[in-house]
């Protein structure tokens, strides 16, 4: 008997099938640029292992201007095909499932060399965008066709195609900043063909028996943004040009509504999901601030969804599934939302990794396995500092004796 | 205390985890417990993680019955009146702030929060904007927000996230005021001026007044223990004091452990 018997139950994709509606969203760590792929491997099969029923990669570049920052990684050379393979041997390995996310950047790139369908600049980058000509943007669509049938090379289950949180392909879908007059631009119909176009070839390219996620943007939450009608045309087209599953994606990085951080309630744009369900038949996965078994179990009980993504939640804890699947729920790390050692640090150029959990992005480097001798260790003060050095020394067999004093567990 | 903070409702789930791991621990944990150096002498390592103390940001008048700290505010729920001056705009400050002019956190209710922010369908709306814009419920205090930097309130805030604390307090008509030197307290208020001068000096009326002015290592036990000549690790806030750092804490402790 288990708890979880929605989040838990598996999902039959027809060609291959999910063991549990759980995928671990994308996050791009910085981890793949430091080029050590044996740290990148077991980053992810930490994961497998934990039980995530679908991986996806932080966002990968399909090209250099799409990047989002100079240097973004991605499958450009046999050399880099052969670091990835190294990852997904490491996550087949261990059981698990793992899809590349290809993130075109568009305007959003932090650099001069930057891209878009129009000229005109984002508040949130100092780089005004080059406006792609009909030919630029078939190089852009050949581009990510190309990282996609590499992606398969590296043995990927399977690509996602990011095409929210106002990136390149959100870019094209509104006249916010789509102002082209040519078949890409002008009317829902025009703006909407890049989209599908990229769907369409990437599935000619790849086969059928190839995972393909569609991020899509359900809820722009910036002025002159899609509306409903168009979300849900774009789902249809998306379905009919050849996805596989359509991801949620909330909201444009420039928009002035907080989307993940830890004052955004849990769950909180579940309803938005639960909008598109019965509009296509192909699943369709919900995301942001859902970070309990309970939380999943609920959403996907009240159909807002037929898989949830976590993506925060699995750097606080690799093991999230599994410990909620063996009656652990409540040894379950929180990620509590604080966007301090994850969000903060790929802004700022830093390595990712979890306040609650500093084996993020670590496993490798930290070695915390048990004490040769164990030692009568006395920690004082239960603040997160005393209760995390206690912990972790507990949890190496040492000998521990605990001391505080106030009430308040956890300090301040 | 940061669990009080409308909006950091999640810290209540790391502290449940703590109590639950602590308990599936062999940690000998002893609640409420004055430590004396005796206690520690029959161990092979000692950590000391006794955190931070306020500091003592020595304004005249700040012994006065209108002067509280923020420990009062948030762990002893302290009593306090409907125009209120916050002094420090670092991270504490900024939560005291949000703490003292929000009834009900609108984190623990959706419609709520989606009122807030001016969130809508998109159905009704492009891009799901409400049409009317953000609503935020009216301030429950009015509050005035000091700092003695010369810079943006909140600068020194997550990267990700402190826009949606300047944004929330300017929702909640919190004024914010840097720049200025605390002359003194008293009845009616605090009495500021600007700059190295000391011009423009003012009352920034006030029936309350928060102090939220840093914090300083509580080192009492290590100094204590060192002066003995007991070798100890010192980590979190005990080592270095910087505000809203939970995460070097925690980091401090995991790699001291691993490394004993
Ligand atoms: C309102 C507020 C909001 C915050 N929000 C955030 C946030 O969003 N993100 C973040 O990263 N940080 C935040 N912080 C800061 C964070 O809480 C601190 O950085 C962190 O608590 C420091 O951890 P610590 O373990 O070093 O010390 P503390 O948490 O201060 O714990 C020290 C403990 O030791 C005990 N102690 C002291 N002396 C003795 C003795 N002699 N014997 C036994 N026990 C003793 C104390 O009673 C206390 O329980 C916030 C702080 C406050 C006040
Ligand atoms: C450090 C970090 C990096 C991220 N990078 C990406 C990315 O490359 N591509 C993407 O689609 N989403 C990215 N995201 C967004 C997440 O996929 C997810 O939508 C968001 O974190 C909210 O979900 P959560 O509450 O489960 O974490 C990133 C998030 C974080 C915290
Ligand atoms: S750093 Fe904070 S937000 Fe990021 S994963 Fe860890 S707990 Fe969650």
């Amino acid at each position: 008997m288990t708890s979880y018997p929605l989040l838990l139950s598996s999902l039959d994709l027809g060609f291959t099938t999910l063991k549990n509606r759980v995928l671990m969203g994308s996050m791009h760590t910085n981890l793949e640029e430091r080029g050590d792929w044996n740290r990148v491997a077991e980053f992810y099969a930490a994961r497998a292992r934990g039980g995530a029923g679908l991986i996806v990669t932080g966002g990968m570049s399909p090209n250099a201007e799409g990047g989002v920052f100079p240097g973004a990684g991605g499958l450009f050379t046999d050399k880099d095909i052969e670091n990835h393979q190294h990852v997904t041997g490491r996550v087949h390995a261990e059981g698990g499932k793992i899809v590349m996310q290809i993130l075109h950047a568009g305007r959003y790139a932090y650099s001069p060399d930057c891209v878009a369908p129009s000229a005109i600049k984002s508040p949130i980058s100092p780089f005004p965008p080059k406006e792609l000509d009909g030919a630029g943007i078939e190089k852009q669509i050949a581009d990510i066709v190309t990282s996609a049938t590499r992606a398969r090379q590296a043995g990927y289950d399977g690509v996602e195609i990011m095409g929210s949180e106002g990136y390149f392909l959100n870019q094209f879908l509104v006249t916010h900043t789509n102002k082209r007059e040519d078949e890409w631009g002008g009317s829902p119909e025009n703006r909407m063909r890049l989209p599908i176009e990229v769907v369409k070839r990437v599935r000619q390219a790849v086969g059928d028996d190839f995972i393909l996620i569609y991020r899509l943007s359900m809820i722009d939450l910036i002025p002159k943004g899609q509306n409903w009608e168009e979300v849900v045309t774009l789902a249809k087209a998306v379905e009919a040009a050849g996805a596989t599953i359509i991801n949620t994606g909330i909201g444009w990085h420039e928009a002035r509504i907080p989307t993940i951080a830890t004052s955004v309630p849990r769950r909180a744009f579940s309803w938005v999901t639960k909008k598109l369900m019965g509009e296509v038949s192909i699943p369709i996965i919900t995301s942001n601030r859902i970070n309990t078994p309970e939380v999943g179990e609920e959403v996907l009980s009240e159909g807002c969804a037929d898989m949830i993504s976590m993506a925060r939640p699995f750097l606080a804890d690799p093991d999230f599934v599994n410990k909620a699947a063996t009656g652990r729920s409540s040894e379950i790390a929180p990620c509590i939302a604080c966007n301090q050692a994850c969000l903060d640090h790929t802004f700022a150029g830093k390595l990712t990794t979890c306040l609650v959990n500093p084996q993020a992005c670590h496993e490798t480097e930290f070695d915390a396995s048990p004490a040769e001798s164990p030692k009568k260790i006395a920690v004082v003060g239960a603040g997160p500092a005393g209760l995390s050095a206690a912990l972790t020394a507990a949890g190496r067999g040492h000998w521990l004796r605990f001391l505080i004093v106030l009430i308040a567990l956890a300090g301040n | 205390m940061a669990k009080q903070v409308p909006g950091k409702e999640e810290f209540h789930g790391l502290v449940a985890w703590y109590e639950t791991m602590v308990e599936k621990s062999s940690i000998d944990l002893r609640l409420n417990t004055e430590v004396s150096e005796g206690d520690l002498l029959a161990t092979d390592e000692v950590i000391i993680a006794t955190g931070v103390t306020p500091r003592d940001p020595q304004i005249p008048g700040q012994d006065g019955p209108n002067v509280v700290t923020y420990i009062d505010v948030l762990r002893h729920g302290a009593p306090i009146g409907d125009k209120v001056a916050v002094i420090g705009a670092g991270g504490i400050g900024f939560d005291v702030s949000e703490f003292l002019v929000t009834q009900d956190s609108p984190t623990e209710d959706l419609e709520a929060w989606k009122a807030e922010w001016g969130v809508g369908d998109p159905s009704e709306t492009r891009g799901g904007l409400r049409p009317d814009g953000a609503q935020p419920e009216a301030p429950t205090r009015a509050v005035t927000l000091l700092q003695r930097k010369a810079e943006k309130p909140g600068r020194r805030l997550g990267k990700t996230t402190g826009w949606i604390h300047r944004a929330t307090l300017q929702m909640k008509n919190v004024q914010m005021v840097s720049g200025v030197n605390y002359e003194r307290i008293d009845a009616q208020g605090v009495h500021v001026s600007d700059g190295a001068n000391r011009e423009n000096l003012r009352l920034i009326e006030a029936d309350a007044i928060v102090l939220c002015a840093g914090q300083v290592p509580e080192r009492g036990l290590a100094d204590k223990l060192e002066a003995q000549g007991i070798a100890c690790h010192v980590i979190g806030g005990a080592d270095v004091a910087a505000e809203l750092d939970a995460k070097r804490a925690i980091a401090q402790g995991f790699e001291i452990a691993i490394k004993l």
